[in-house]
């Protein structure tokens, strides 16, 4: 069997705050591991701990994140004792990452071309001089469909859209060659036409580059058509996981079923009816309930969901894992 | 009679002046027209920048229309006098982070157009308020709250008990779910089916989400910078699109079926709305757009039951 180029397994991450008595434990027991080339999906609400997680793989949690791991491991490395310089290389290097906002990722005061040049001068494996970087810079806009790519390089981020200025996020990702992409959300604040160009785009570079990409999204439809495999996240825990299509039509969490069920037009039904939402808010990260971190807002709830931790077994952390085929719409 | 809201041949232009330079015309909306009945939904489509929400603003009057006439129940926008203006109108904004006042407590916001335009006195708005909070799901202790201690679900429902205030027969809905999560979002489109019920409700409905505005509507009209491109029921519309560009809408939607998803992308980006191209806006982007297209503006005409603006439709 070959190595996955990430493995993670038992992640948890705790929070240490003054206005708190216990430690906050944001990610609890997350195992998951991701192989070269491929493109995971990764679903969750706000608050479910995407994000988080994110950062921890890119090593940008602060000083009051305490990570513990049996086994963090991308590359051979052991992410969890890196340094600090050499946290510098492989971070924006081997694995690099594309955020939601690409208006406030990129800085206001500087130029396309400032910024892609300070990227690849940073991690400058090749011995580029400026102007060699200048010429990478115009490659990688070239490869990323950025149509007059020199006029482009000139122009502040204020003159770009919103799907350009993704697409100079992606070239900056791209620029290093990672081995992993992490791509938090990248099209939730542009419009469906463009978000099918950059999911277009970044399923292209994933097959050209053989990269993996982690596809962070709230939207199931995107992994549905994007991702070969998935993984719900509820609560700061992977609730389920497994290939996209067994997801979408069978899912085992009643949590699953219930972002399935309450997104308009995904199942069969008349227009102007009720929507099967699920009810309640995801519980803060300070009054998660015992037991299934579900089961307050549950359909399916028993006695037994509140008592003991659930175990993640064959795909899903659910005592009751449910067995239905969902009827698909027709538009 | 019927017809809530009628508008004909709407305009909104604004004049942009640079230093230097000649005064520019951008024409945010051109040339629409509809109408909304009783206890309907109207849906609007279309990408960012296409004139949704400056439409929005022409007709709650946030804004004035450069030319056009719109009327509501009956009598021209700018004869109905504002106090009952206000009681046919309201609005509810995109982002509930927004367009709530930080400073003020929930009784507050949800009791401010009662204050504008009405002459109750406090204990009679408290009473309203509170009312109207139980309808839209808010519990009464709630009231005493600022904005920061409700969820992004709750300020939204915050949003809509203030819009549903002086009872309005229209509600204009921008993006009203968009900012939200899935999950919240499906609460939220319930609350509003069910008080287009209990309140008689017509709702004009602003978003970029298709398959929200195909659970929500009745009819559909689709924009294509400051132009209406396609109009007609919702189920014509998205069982048989005919103008290319709702075709190719309808099929970026990412969809959870695998077996309808489509490998077509649209090329390109909106063009700017100040360098409008000469013939069909969407020429340019177009797969199937022939000479014509590149010189001439399609009409809206009337085929298979609804308005398409496309000579190859």
């Amino acid at each position: 069997m070959k190595t996955p180029l990430l493995s993670v397994k038992d992640l948890n991450i705790y929070f240490h705050s003054d206005n708190v008595q216990r430690p906050i434990h944001a990610i609890r027991d997350l195992s998951f591991s991701i192989m070269e080339g491929e493109m995971l999906g990764v679903v969750g609400e706000s608050g479910s701990g995407k994000s988080i997680t994110n950062l921890a793989l890119m090593g940008l949690l602060g000083e009051s994140a305490k990570i513990s791991a049996m086994e963090c491991k991308f590359n051979n490395k052991n992410l969890l004792s890196l340094t600090q310089s050499q946290w510098q290389s492989v971070r924006g290097g081997e694995i690099a990452m594309i955020f939601q906002d690409p208006m406030t990722a990129l800085n206001p005061f500087l130029t396309v071309e400032f910024q892609l040049v300070e990227v690849i001068l940073a991690h400058n494996s090749d011995k580029l001089n400026k102007r060699q970087a200048i010429d990478k810079a115009l490659d990688l806009l070239n490869q990323v469909g950025i149509s007059s790519p020199k006029e482009r390089l000139k122009s502040y981020p204020f003159e770009l859209s919103g799907g350009m200025a993704q697409r100079v996020m992606i070239a900056m990702a791209i620029s290093t060659n990672p081995k992993l992409l992490i791509a938090d959300e990248p099209t939730t604040a542009l419009d469906v036409t463009i978000q099918k160009q950059i999911l277009t785009l970044i399923k292209e570079l994933q097959i050209k580059k053989n990269m993996a990409v982690i596809l962070v999204t709230h939207d199931l439809g995107v992994v549905s058509e994007f991702s070969e495999r998935t993984q719900v996240m509820y609560a700061g825990e992977i609730i389920e996981s497994g290939s996209t299509h067994q997801i979408i039509n069978h899912p085992r969490h009643p949590y699953t079923l219930g972002l399935l069920s309450s997104r308009p037009g995904a199942i069969a039904r008349n227009a102007k009816t009720l929507l099967p939402s699920i009810g309640g808010i995801v519980p803060a990260f300070h009054q998660r309930p015992n037991g299934c971190q579900f089961n307050p807002r549950c359909q399916f709830v028993k006695a037994d969901c509140q008592n003991h931790q659930i175990e993640f077994i064959e795909g899903s952390r659910c005592l009751y894992p449910l067995s239905v085929a969902l009827e698909r719409s027709s538009t | 009679m019927n017809e809530l809201l009628s508008v004909e041949n709407l305009h909104k232009h604004y004049e942009i002046k640079k230093l230097f330079h000649s005064s520019r015309q951008l024409k945010a909306i051109n040339d629409i027209s509809f109408h909304l009945s009783k206890n309907e939904n109207l849906g609007i489509v279309g990408e960012s920048g296409c004139g949704k929400s400056t439409l929005a603003k022409v007709l709650t009057k946030l804004e004035n229309k450069t030319s056009g006439e719109i009327e509501i129940n009956g009598k021209k926008i700018d004869l109905v006098d504002k106090n009952e203006f206000h009681s046919l109108i309201q609005m509810v904004f995109q982002d509930p982070y927004q367009s709530l006042n930080p400073r003020k407590k929930a009784l507050d916001i949800i009791a401010d157009p009662l204050v504008i335009n009405t002459q109750l006195s406090g204990d009679e708005r408290k009473n309203k308020v509170i009312e109207m909070m139980k309808k839209v799901g808010l519990r009464e202790e709630f009231a005493s709250r600022y904005p920061h201690h409700f969820s992004g679900g709750q300020r939204q429902r915050l949003g809509i008990a203030r819009a549903l205030m002086l009872h309005p027969k229209i509600l204009i809905l921008d993006e009203p779910v968009s900012a939200l999560d899935v999950s919240i979002q499906a609460q939220v489109l319930n609350l509003l089916l069910e008080l287009q019920q209990e309140f008689q409700l017509s709702y004009i409905f602003i978003s970029h989400d298709l398959s929200v505005i195909q659970h929500m509507s009745d009819r559909i009209l689709v924009m294509y910078l400051g132009r209406i491109v396609e109009y007609g029921s919702r189920d014509e519309i998205f069982n048989k699109p005919l103008h290319p560009y709702t075709k190719i809408l309808l099929e970026s939607a990412p969809k959870t079926n695998r077996e309808k998803i489509s490998h077509h992308v649209l090329n390109g980006e909106l063009p700017s709305a100040l360098n409008l191209p000469k013939g069909c806006a969407f020429a340019p982007r177009c797969p199937i757009a022939s000479d014509q297209c590149k010189h001439e503006v399609p009409e809206l005409k009337n085929i298979h039951n609804r308005d398409v603006a496309c000579f190859n439709a």
